[in-house]
């Protein structure tokens, strides 16, 4: 395994509440999450996907074990673009990496990421001058721009119409290429998963949560569609395991 | 084309029930009779108009102009940092919350007589105007951070903004809506607490001293000679602030 790979040892967490009287979610929970490598994190809602990447990215601490490899630097690309609505497009870019470069890197950062994603000339707008599709594509070149070794991504499309869908993964999928980030994308369609991911992790609709099933895609990113034999293969497999 | 039809409507409306209310006015002050009880509207514009040729009047505006600046200012100032500041800790919250409580039900009057004995003439009028208005606008900008974007701090923390980038760039600009909304609904109250302090304290520049003096020699037509000086100013400073708040709008505030 390369060395920058993501280990979650043994970990537990439950959320404190005094209503919930159901089990942990997470319970010795192990987990190798490869370097640079997408992967996807298919599950019904509500089985913990979320919490994992709020654990991962240092918001939730779990109660016993540890993750490792994360080190607390973690891009991550939300359900919502969650952009400053009184910020340029430019200065939401910017205003992550301030601390990590001086402001004239900064200034050529952004607008190298604006450029990928086919926002240059959107970048002095804000925000709310932009359709929701233009908005999730900022997002995404913040979390590029931003220098962490993992992309987080919590169901980033889900939001979206099927066309703006198929758009942004292509998006991701090009950029990803490019600057192969260690990326866990979580979401329940699988499609998604088959387009994204190279490993795909389903997880159980119990508590806690199980790994049921690890699926290795070999197709490489450029080639994949889900017309091809082997998306198909995937596909009813991850059927069967779901339903 | 119905827009504009409407607000054209209302202006007249507006022009028309002024019309009617100086109508009333007039004829209220026929049958009385007497111009130091109710003096005719004519007869308190030549007032005014006299008023306003000398000298002293504007700098007895000019001083009340700036009291209230100055109070209003220093409330901000101080409502701002009091509002944020609670909004984040509880602590500061808890200690702040007594004085912001105990302020705000203090009569007016009580502060007025309190600040005549500590400080000067002059001051006095912008103390209270301060004590005042910096409680409302502290409650504003504390109900602001409370209802500062919870997804917009989550990113904050994944991205490792620091606490400072954090106030600049998410808490600052959510609660400048709130706070410019509280100055400009407290905006008259400080006005009318400004004259108010200055009709007791008395300094010797103030609108406030001017209305005194006019009550006491039984000028009736120059107390409503100042009044409406009083109404213009307040209602100038609305009309200015709502100037500045439609201009500080978070989208036109391109690298604020």
């Amino acid at each position: 395994m390369p060395e920058n790979s993501i280990k979650i040892n043994s970990i537990g967490f439950s959320y404190q509440q005094a209503s919930d009287i159901r089990k942990p979610l997470f319970c010795k929970f192990n987990m190798e999450l490869p370097a640079s490598r997408v992967s996807v994190i298919l599950g019904p809602s509500g089985c913990g996907k979320t919490t994992l990447l709020n654990l991962i990215n240092g918001l939730l601490i779990p109660d016993k074990g540890e993750i490792i490899g994360a080190s607390g630097n973690t891009s991550v690309l939300f359900q919502e673009p969650r952009l400053l609505p009184w910020r340029t497009v430019r200065r939401n870019i910017e205003i992550v990496l301030n601390k990590h470069m001086g402001s004239e890197q900064s200034r050529a950062t952004a607008e190298y990421y604006l450029q990928l994603v086919g926002l240059v000339d959107s970048a002095d707008f804000f925000p709310s001058q932009l359709s929701g599709g233009m908005r999730q594509r900022v997002a995404i070149a913040r979390a590029f721009a931003y220098p962490a070794d993992t992309i987080l991504m919590d169901e980033p499309f889900q939001a979206l119409d099927l066309g703006l869908k198929i758009n942004l993964t292509n998006l991701f999928t090009k950029l990803w290429v490019e600057d192969r980030r260690t990326s866990i994308f979580v979401t329940h369609d699988i499609n998604e998963a088959i387009l994204l991911g190279d490993e795909i992790f389903v997880f159980s609709d119990e508590r806690p949560v199980q790994i049921i099933e690890k699926i290795t895609n070999p197709e490489p990113h450029a080639e994949r569609s889900l017309e091809s034999r082997n998306s198909m293969e995937i596909e009813k497999k991850l059927y069967r395991l779901l339903s | 084309m119905k827009g504009f039809t409407s607000k054209f409507e209302k202006h007249l409306i507006g022009v028309a029930s002024t019309a009617v209310l100086i109508l009333i006015w007039k004829l209220v002050s026929l049958r009385i009779g007497t111009d130091i009880i109710l003096p005719a509207p004519e007869t308190v514009l030549l007032r005014l108009e006299a008023l306003v040729t000398g000298l002293d009047f504007w700098m007895a505006v000019g001083a009340t102009v700036l009291r209230t600046v100055y109070g209003l200012a220093l409330s901000f100032v101080l409502g701002f940092s009091a509002g944020i500041a609670s909004g984040v800790s509880r602590r500061v919250d808890a200690m702040l919350s007594p004085l912001v409580s105990v302020t705000r039900t203090v009569p007016v009057m009580s502060l007025i007589l309190l600040a005549m004995i500590w400080f000067k003439t002059d001051l006095v009028p912008v103390f209270v105007c301060v004590l005042m208005i910096f409680p409302i606008l502290t409650a504003n900008v504390k109900q602001g951070v409370a209802g500062v974007d919870r997804k917009l701090i989550e990113f904050s923390v994944v991205y490792k903004l620091s606490r400072r980038e954090a106030l600049r760039e998410i808490i600052i600009p959510s609660v400048v809506p709130f706070v410019l909304g509280g100055l400009r609904s407290s905006i008259g109250v400080g006005w009318k607490v400004v004259i108010a302090a200055e009709v007791l304290a008395q300094p010797v520049r103030a609108i406030g001293t001017g209305l005194q003096f006019s009550q006491m020699n039984l000028e009736t037509a120059e107390v409503l000679g100042w009044t409406v000086m009083a109404v213009v100013l307040s209602w100038l400073s609305e009309g200015i602030l709502d100037v500045i708040i439609k201009r500080i709008r978070p989208e036109a505030s391109v690298n604020a």
